[in-house]
């Protein structure tokens, strides 16, 4: 178990430095690096002015020993400064990470909360009334593009209805109320394709699930069809519905970037784009990294969850 | 003789009948091809209906800006005074030919690490293997932004043109959506080659290379067109994200994605602009879903055999 678990945490470790170094490389290739961009702003340096400038940023240095240095100083906590907002990146990272999670959480909740019942319902009754309307419910809701979602909420709920703010976060002191009626929106679009994903991994997983032979024998000894899912079915199908889940909190990610671009929601995604689309190397890295490491770590308990969860796996460690 | 056996026999027993007789049954590859054929047909007669409706990509018109859906314009006109419809059609052609481009580039990738891991096995299977799990887990489009936002010239690579802007959205897309398929195709590779007829083969001498290409591919075919048509779905969609925030297709080209940023800063002035190429986004992604899920359960007629209700 102990070294399963190594294992995984130095794979994990292994995979970041690996994503560490392909950012560094790719931002370095950006356009419109800070020297470049002095340069353009002031006539008056020259070309000589600009290696030297180059020579004390060490800019002029292989990628490979910038990226050590980087690497080193990362290291020691120091994240660099922000160029968009004139701050140390941490103090920036750290109330968009929470405005991410406020999305994020609930979103993966609900989700959750709304696929088990329903894919189970559907599982049980497979080619039923239910099990179509649910399955095109499903097939609708991962097909739809977020953006265009998200838009077409803002259309019809702030344009048109006038019942909820277009976007962004209320003022200071506005109370949760307010708060919750911008996280509305976002919330909605954000679930709706994950709840797709989910409600047809958890009707297979039941369905698999329910062909066993010991379904059948327990079906056989009278069981009612709620104990049969409760005690027998659930236990088997939960493990992988479980590693699905956290499997797609990368993707939750991804969706959180589009919804919080569309919606200026301040969280995590949003900050990646603006730092990206600004030329803020630190901040841009940071958020990657942050991004990155996140999902490893969503990954990892998710491996554990499902060693502890499946007996069969935990003999075999 | 031999000629009044082959009049006998039913061709409809071919197994490739067989096959599109069980998927023409499933009303979802019925709406999914009906979807895609509606998408494909429009994009292809894109031309045509410039010269009808006598308005391009390139014909402004200031005085006829945001008109509303009309007989000269049956989806109105845009901020421009072109034509919605001329200009979805475009789009079109523009966002399934990087679908139908990234798809194939994707499915190639993954079709070639799945053989070789699948084929190989040993350390090298559980590396690429490794990857390719990791690669699915990781945070993607943050990923697919950092891509597209590098600038080619710094790479050496000038000529920086609207076809390169899309070619570039093709590859990107490629590099994230190999894993689904490389899965595939190794399991389906690992269980292919214990049957008899690859031992045979290799029995009778044939290498390596002659065995995945003559008794392995043709075996995958049906998988990898599932793989390739979800796939179309997934690239149309990626694409149209990246173009919508900007850093995908680049103008003069247009393609869904790019049509909905600009129809996003119109949502209170002309929200109707932001339907159109939304729909076909939506309508694309769901054709290719439906399509090749049905495709997946006809390929595989165990999942006919789903057992009886539960009550």
């Amino acid at each position: 178990m102990t070294r399963h678990l190594l294992r995984r945490l130095v794979h994990g470790l292994l995979v970041l430095l690996v994503v560490a170094f392909a950012s560094y490389a790719l931002i370095g290739l950006m356009p419109g690096d800070p020297i470049d961009l002095m340069v353009r702003a002031d006539p008056r340096l020259t070309s000589a002015d600009a290696a030297r400038l180059k020579a004390l940023y060490g800019l002029d240095r292989p990628l490979w020993e910038r990226f050590g240095r980087w690497l080193v100083q990362v290291l020691s906590g120091d994240l660099g400064h922000s160029r968009l907002y004139g701050r140390p990146v941490v103090e920036v990272l750290g109330p968009r990470l929470l405005a991410t999670f406020a999305l994020m959480g609930p979103s993966l909740l609900l989700a959750l909360l709304l696929a088990l019942p329903a894919g189970i319902r559907a599982a049980l009754r497979p080619g039923g009334r239910f099990d179509l309307i649910v399955n095109l419910l499903a097939f609708t809701a991962f097909s739809l593009p977020s953006f265009w979602l998200a838009i077409l909420l803002v259309i019809l709920f702030s344009v048109e209805l006038g019942w909820l703010p277009p976007g962004g976060l209320p003022p200071a002191g506005g109370g949760l109320l307010a708060y919750l009626r911008h996280l509305l929106l976002p919330l909605v679009t954000l679930t709706l394709a994950t709840f797709g994903i989910f409600l047809r991994f958890v009707r297979a997983a039941v369905r698999e699930v329910l062909q066993e032979p010991f379904v059948a024998a327990a079906r056989a000894k009278g069981l009612s069809t709620a104990a049969l899912v409760w005690r027998h079915v659930l236990p088997v199908a939960l493990p992988p519905v479980i590693t699905v889940v956290a499997l797609h909190f990368g993707a939750l990610l991804s969706g959180a970037v589009v919804v919080e671009t569309v919606f200026a929601w301040p969280g995590m995604g949003r900050l990646l784009y603006d730092a990206i689309l600004g030329n803020d190397y630190n901040l841009a890295l940071a958020a990657l990294l942050l991004g990155t490491a996140l999902t490893l770590v969503a990954n990892l308990l998710a491996d554990l969850l499902h060693v502890r969860l499946d007996p069969r796996i935990r003999e075999a460690l | 003789m031999s000629g009044s056996i082959r009049a006998s026999a039913r061709p409809s027993d071919a197994p490739s009948h067989r096959l599109a007789r069980r998927l023409w049954r499933q009303p979802r590859a019925r709406v999914g091809a009906a979807l895609l054929a509606v998408l494909a047909l429009g994009a292809l007669s894109a031309d045509l209906a410039e010269a009808l409706f006598g308005s391009g990509p390139q014909s402004l018109d200031l005085l006829a800006r945001l008109e509303p859906p009309s007989a000269a314009h049956p989806l109105g006109t845009d901020e421009l005074g072109r034509d919605v419809l001329v200009m979805l059609l475009h789009a079109g052609r523009t966002s399934l030919l990087v679908g139908v481009g990234g798809a194939l580039l994707a499915a190639g990738l993954g079709t070639l690490v799945g053989l070789v891991a699948g084929w190989y096995g040993g350390r090298l299977d559980a590396l690429l293997m490794r990857l390719t799990d990791t690669v699915l887990a990781l945070p993607l489009l943050p990923l697919l932004i950092v891509l597209a936002a590098v600038d080619l010239a710094r790479l050496g690579l000038e000529g920086a043109g609207p076809l390169a802007s899309a070619l570039r959205i093709v590859m990107i897309v490629a590099l994230f959506g190999w894993p689904t398929t490389a899965r595939l195709v190794r399991t389906a590779t690992v269980a292919l080659e214990r049957r008899e007829f690859v031992l045979a083969a290799r029995a009778l001498g044939a290498g390596d290379g002659r065995i995945l290409r003559r008794h392995i591919l043709p075996h995958l075919a049906g998988p990898l067109t599932v793989a390739t048509t979800l796939a179309v779905g997934q690239v149309v969609l990626a694409e149209s994200v990246l173009s919508f925030l900007g850093l995908g297709i680049q103008p003069p080209l247009a393609s869904w994605g790019t049509m909905l940023t600009r129809a996003q800063e119109l949502v209170f002035e002309a929200p109707l602009q932001a339907l159109w190429p939304g729909l076909a986004i939506f309508a694309t992604v769901l054709g290719a879903n439906l399509f090749g899920d049905a495709l997946e359960e006809a390929l595989d007629p165990r999942r006919h055999h789903e057992g009886h209700p539960v009550r």
